[in-house]
């Protein structure tokens, strides 16, 4: 599963530590999804879509593998 | 909106994860596992210098023997329940080394969050193949008492191998966060 989470941050000039601090986990939970080596939970990419202001699926986006 | 979001995080930090510890039960873990593990090896390591009488108390035993009972003429063998005094120093320090160990597993870590989570569960998922492949080895190669005590240290190997396996895991994860960004 692809991700936008990084290009989202940039456009709110947001750092992955303050994203991690307003969704409630780790920065290097933060830094681990955005390198695509963990996929977060639904709860977890529904914060992160209501702090980008986004519906879940411009965020985050399903690839041929999965 | 973000006001939402905050009461949100507050409700699911109280629901989180009952199943583990608080952060400190870490210490207490490491504090009753070490000095424990270090009794354990004087009494029964090289040295000896422990007798397992040095405390000893009632207690129920249950153990195999002959049982008293009559089957068509034959004498069975069941289990054997009796009251009675025994040296019981090797059994408390392995009940404090597993219950140490026990904490120092299931301690929350202070950064403790989802991918925590998925690592804690992919390393004991490690730990219980490995812990897997010790006990098919013991079991095909120790006899005799031997065998016993390698079921004693593969109970709690897995505990030591999930341990090894979860701390290294979460190194990898913060060196790898102080790379980027």
């Amino acid at each position: 599963m692809k991700n936008n989470i990084r290009v989202e941050r940039a456009v709110l000039r947001m750092t992955q530590q303050q994203l991690a601090e307003r969704i409630g986990v780790a920065r290097q939970t933060i830094n681990a999804i955005e390198a695509g080596k963990y996929v977060p939970s639904t709860v977890l990419a529904l914060k992160m879509a209501a702090v980008f202001d986004k519906s879940v699926n411009e965020i985050f986006t399903l690839e041929e593998t999965d | 909106m973000l006001t939402k979001i905050v009461i949100t995080l507050k409700k699911s930090k109280k629901m989180k994860k009952d199943y583990l510890f608080p952060y400190q039960f870490k210490w207490i873990g490491w504090s009753l596992f070490i000095p424990f593990a270090l009794l354990f090896f004087l009494a029964y390591g090289c040295f000896h210098v422990i007798d397992d009488d040095f405390i000893s108390f009632k207690t129920l035993m249950i153990m195999m023997g002959e049982l008293n009972i009559f089957h068509g003429g034959h004498e069975a063998k069941g289990f054997l329940f009796e009251v009675g005094r025994q040296g019981m120093f090797d059994e408390i320090c392995l009940v404090a080394m597993s219950v140490g160990l026990l904490f120092v597993a299931f301690a929350r870590e202070r950064d403790e969050d989802e991918y925590v989570e998925h690592l804690r569960l992919h390393s004991f998922a490690w730990a219980i193949k490995v812990n897997t492949v010790l006990f098919i080895l013991g079991t095909w190669f120790f006899f005799g008492g031997l065998y016993l005590w390698f079921v004693l240290f593969w109970f709690l190997s897995l505990f030591l191998i999930y341990l090894a396996k979860f701390q290294l895991e979460l190194h990898k994860m913060r060196k790898g966060v102080n790379d980027e960004e």
